[in-house]
């Protein structure tokens, strides 16, 4: 850091704070804040000392105090850098890359040449993708060293990220033509250089200046050192200059590379024109098969060809390629294969006469040890249970579970010890709904191979889906640190996404929302981890020129949050915490247990057990606070048990902040707009809730729970109008946004009669019918309401429809439905329910489900069993 | 002409952790179940190559479970599921704990103290009476009948299927 402008310090002083700057570089504390003591003696007023000292503490770990002292300097003297800087830091140490970023300006209007601090802003701006002012920065850095490499191409980095691409290729350019003697100079220089041509080149690709682009490419062949990326760019390019004949030879000499690559068959077939991601016609699909027969003779295990013949041949042809296919598989025992060809599914002659197949090796092993009557090949005997294996599988994808698990058994009674076919049982079972009977089958998988981690994971993740989280925390143990505190603890370090979420339905379900949140926000960290990842990116990838992979990188982190975990656990726990606004009674419940003695003496019990081991853990951590692994000692959970995240005053902001990074996914999921809706109208946010309920109408016009948001809003909108009559313009759009939706004269009761009698055949439109009846004539008309539901499960509605046949999610909302307004009927409908799927835990009867636990028991109990002794004999 | 498409046949060691499976094996194998105190024993480091899996295309199939007594090997388990057998794979192991018994003892170590192991001078087991099939095949292999030993099975119903041979091979 350059010295300080400060007049107020003697010349001593001023020496002395330059040595205090220094050791704050060295990284000399101690020493550091001695110094610093001695110049506040003197000048205890003195902001850029005391702001020195506040960084100096933050660093030696005393955090609040070094704030408060770095608070003060900065209100001393506000117009210096210097403070403006430390206080930067500390903010971005603390993770406010906002508030840091404005620090950081700060400091800069009143030090605008500090090549430090510029840096610093370039990569919180990168960070935030404040482009304009990366941009701004970055040029003046050029200016002002264009000497240095880096700059040059950092600039132009920044202009792509901003969306200059024209003004990036000129940078480019530019430094390009500085370089000279390329092919002598040193590899790592060289290495770099190509890096910065191939992006170059990737900007090029960008605007569409194909032959540009190309150009450059063979201009610079002998200085790119990425020859895959260079033919790959080459016949890419070819490709798309319409050079047929040469684009089909360079993916030729790419397929010679590496014929496992798919993509290099799709390139090549792209340049006699048949286009894999369209629908292809007959004859297309015929002389695409043709060439890959070719290409399979020069390359006999490719893989790759095998497969993607399987997605052209049709008919006759797809049966003789299937059964090769097939039998070379089942032979050689790939467990894979059934899921490697389940692409294929899809298309309904395919999955006849791979059915087919199967079932005719099945028979004829079963004779001869064949796979057909003509093959002059005998099987050994494992050829015959990978048959049954695929089949099960087969039979439970075309959801006809019943022969799937007849299947499975026959398999199992053969060969007991193969464990992936008890998780094909236990996969048909849970798709049956059978959650606890598929745990079983699963557990006895693990017992068979217990250092298998996948296994173990398995049988964990179908333990706590049927609730048992105690004992599959238990079980995951066996493969987490020793040294943590709970395996759960470890598998939230470990950053297990599937058990955060399973572990958070499970609570969900048994109504332990504290418990459920605390995995869920667990997952919410993970992910910010995640984002935050990315920071020393922004400085080592510019300096190492893996500029290409550094721009995916950042793409990926720009759509971080649409992954799929993000989208259901948002929706999970903007859920939970509505119900939680919605009844702030569940909150108490769960904080405050009036529990009965059992349960109290239960809940003691396991405090116990849990201080004991946490009382043994510290023995085990040593006196330097590490564990047996010499790693940090974990920080001591403050919230065991996640009341701190319910007793939340503002559940409805939480939620709102959980969905905020969706508000413009680009997911098509119907249920995030339910959610936003729902939150959105509990806040009066009317134009929000309008907005989720056209995405939800986008998605589906006639979806069952758009019927019920809009009438929501209406109504709530309709009460605003009464108590302010002016209303002011934004309400007046939405108004009449709102008759898009319900018509301004309508009648809502012959509305909503309408909409009944339009949609009798499908259950979930006519859930919300039922449930817009209760909004328009209260809770009164319950029982009017629960009638229609109730009829849907009798099943006279959709025995008539087999397009809109009854499932699962539907009928557990009926079973909600029906509980909240009319709990006396709720048992009918279970039965009901109970007869139309029977295996499905959540509709059988206690003394099913008492059954069912004994007969589980009974089986555990015979696999540990402990009999006769043989050496008592 | 047909080809027999051969397996690959391979032997593991009994562990803590495949130890499910040689239970389920003798489970679905042996009328009697066996203790826990077996499943123990049949772990310990010195009776490693007595006690194994075999593996058929890399699937347990089968496995052979011995314990040493007296200067004898006594086979405690030697079975197959019934579909894998006929293939050679009791035969297999079999040959492997004979070789295995002649060739030079591990020592023993117990904690500090290490045991040499005594010599083997024979190996014998028990076979139910009525099972042709296995007296047939161990008399193949080179074992007479040595003993009738009357209720042996006790825990088996029926009147002659409680009775067992014992048979020995001299080493």
């Amino acid at each position: 850091m350059p010295p300080p402008k400060s007049s107020q310090l003697g010349n001593k002083e001023i020496s002395l704070f330059r040595q205090l700057l220094q050791l704050h570089d060295e990284r000399q504390y101690k020493k550091g804040v001695k110094t610093a003591d001695s110049i506040l003696k003197k000048n205890p007023e003195h902001g850029e000392t005391l702001a020195m000292k506040g960084l100096i503490l933050y660093n030696m770990g005393e955090k609040d105090n070094g704030l408060e002292y770095v608070r003060r300097g900065v209100r001393l003297s506000l117009t210096s850098h210097i403070v403006w800087h430390v206080f930067g830091i500390i903010q971005r140490q603390e993770h406010k890359y906002e508030d840091a970023l404005k620090s950081y300006t700060q400091a800069l209007r009143h030090d605008s040449e500090n090549v430090a601090l510029i840096r610093d802003v370039c990569t919180l701006s990168t960070h935030l993708r404040q482009f304009q002012p990366l941009v701004e920065q970055r040029l003046f850095l050029l200016k002002t060293r264009p000497s240095m490499r880096t700059q040059w191409v950092s600039a132009a980095v920044a202009l792509d990220l901003a969306g200059h691409h024209d003004k990036a290729l000129r940078i480019l350019s530019d430094f390009e033509s500085t370089l000279t003697d390329l092919e002598n100079a040193d590899s790592s220089l060289k290495y770099e250089m190509s890096e910065v041509f191939l992006y170059h080149i990737s900007i090029l690709e960008k605007s569409g200046l194909f032959q540009q682009a190309i150009d450059l490419l063979v201009e610079r062949q002998p200085n790119i050192c990425d020859i895959v990326a260079w033919r790959e760019s080459h016949a890419r390019f070819l490709t798309l200059l319409n050079k047929p004949d040469e684009a089909a030879d360079a993916w030729r000499l790419l397929i010679q590379s590496n014929p496992e690559n798919r993509a290099y068959y799709i390139g090549f077939f792209k340049t006699k024109g048949i286009d894999f991601t369209q629908n292809l016609s007959e004859q297309d699909k015929s002389s695409a098969l043709k060439t890959l027969t070719l290409f399979l003779e020069q390359f006999p295990k490719a893989g790759v060809i095998q497969r993607l013949r399987l997605d052209l041949a049709t008919h006759n042809a797809f049966r003789d390629i299937a059964h090769e296919y097939l039998t070379t598989r089942i032979t050689k025992g790939v467990p894979s294969l059934f899921v490697d060809i389940k692409a294929l599914y899809g298309d309904i002659e395919k999955q006849q006469i791979l059915g087919d197949l199967a079932e005719g090796y099945r028979t004829e092993l079963e004779k001869s040890c064949k796979f057909t009557s003509t093959d002059d090949k005998i099987q050994p005997t494992t050829s015959y249970i990978w048959t049954l294996y695929y089949l099960s599988q087969h039979y439970s994808q075309i959801r006809q579970y019943e022969k799937s698990l007849q299947v499975v058994k026959v398999a199992i009674e053969h060969t007991p010890t193969l464990p992936e076919l008890y998780l094909a049982q236990g996969r048909t079972l849970k798709r049956l709904g059978c959650q606890s009977e598929a745990t079983e089958a699963v557990e006895i998988a693990r017992e068979l191979d217990g250092q298998d981690r996948f296994l173990n994971c398995k049988s964990a993740k179908y333990m706590i889906r049927n609730g048992e989280i105690e004992q599959a925390e238990q079980i995951l143990s066996l493969f987490t640190r020793k040294a943590a505190p709970t395996s759960a603890a470890d598998l939230c370090d470990m950053e297990a996404i599937w058990f955060m979420r399973e572990e958070a339905k499970a609570y969900s379900k048994k109504g332990e929302y504290g418990m459920a949140l605390k995995r869920l926000h667990q997952l919410f960290d993970t992910f910010n981890t995640w984002e935050e990842d990315q920071y020393d990116f922004h400085i080592y990838c510019l300096r190492k020129y893996t500029i290409r992979s550094y721009l995916t990188a950042l793409e990926l982190e720009d759509e971080l949050r649409e992954d799929r975990n993000y989208v259901d656990s948002a929706i999970e726990a903007a859920s939970m915490y509505m119900k939680l606004h919605d009844d702030p009674r569940i909150v108490e419940q769960i904080t405050n247990p009036q529990a009965d003695d059992q349960q109290d003496k239960k809940a003691q019990k396991k405090a116990k057990k849990d201080k004991e081991k946490a009382a043994a853990q510290q023995k085990a951590k040593g006196k330097d606070g590490k564990d047996a692994d010499g790693l940090p000692a974990p920080a001591e959970d403050k919230d065991p048990h996640g009341h701190g995240i319910i007793k939340t005053e503002e559940p409805l902001e939480a939620a709102a902040r959980i969905l905020a990074p969706l508000s413009a996914t680009k997911r098509k999921r119907i249920d995030l707009h339910h959610v936003q809706f729902e939150v959105a109208l509990r806040r009066a946010k009317y134009a929000q809730a309008m907005r989720a309920l056209n995405s939800t109408r986008a998605l589906d016009p006639h979806c069952g729970m758009l019927h019920v948001q809009s009438l929501k809003l209406k109504l709530a909108m309709d009460a605003e109008k009464q108590k302010e009559e002016e209303g002011d313009e934004i309400m007046q759009a939405l108004h009449e946004a709102m008759h898009t939706l319900i018509p301004a004269d309508a009648n809502l009761e012959s509305w909503n009669a309408d909409y009944l009698q339009h949609h009798s055949l499908h259950p979930t439109r006519v859930l919300g019918a039922a449930e817009a009846i209760i909004l328009i004539r209260g809770q009164g008309s319950a029982r009017d309401a629960v009638n229609i539901v109730m009829n849907v499960g009798k099943g006279s509605v959709d025995a008539q429809s087999q397009s809109h046949p009854l499932d699962v999610p539907s009928a557990t909302r009926m079973m909600l439905f029906v509980a909240h307004h009319q709990p006396d009927r709720v048992e009918e409908l279970r039965c009901l329910l109970n007869t139309r799927f029977p295996h499905q835990d959540s509709f059988k009867s206690e003394q099913q489900l008492a059954e069912q636990k004994k007969a589980i028991e009974a089986s555990r109990l015979e696999r540990s069993m402990a009999e006769v002794d043989l050496s008592a004999k | 002409m047909s080809i027999k498409l051969s397996p690959r046949v391979d032997l593991a060691s009994v562990t803590r952790q495949n130890i499910g499976t040689l239970r389920r094996l003798n489970g679905v194998i042996l009328p009697v179940p066996y203790s826990n105190g077996v499943y123990e024993q049949v772990q310990s480091p010195e009776l490693e190559d007595f006690c194994k899996l075999v593996y058929y295309n890399d699937i347990p199939v089968g496995s052979v479970c011995c314990k040493v007594e007296a200067g004898k090997l006594y086979i405690m388990i030697l079975a197959v599921l019934a579909p894998y057998r006929r293939q050679g794979l009791g035969r297999h192991m079999l040959n492997h704990i004979l070789k295995a018994a002649v060739s030079d003892p591990e020592p023993i170590i117990k904690g500090d103290k290490v045991q040499p192991r005594k010599k083997l001078d024979s190996v014998y087991m028990h076979v139910q009476k009525e099972n042709d099939d296995a007296i047939e095949f161990y008399k193949a292999n080179g074992f007479s009948i040595q003993a009738d030993v009357k209720d042996y099975y006790k825990r088996l119903k029926g009147e002659g299927s409680r009775d067992a041979f014992v048979l020995s091979k001299k080493l």
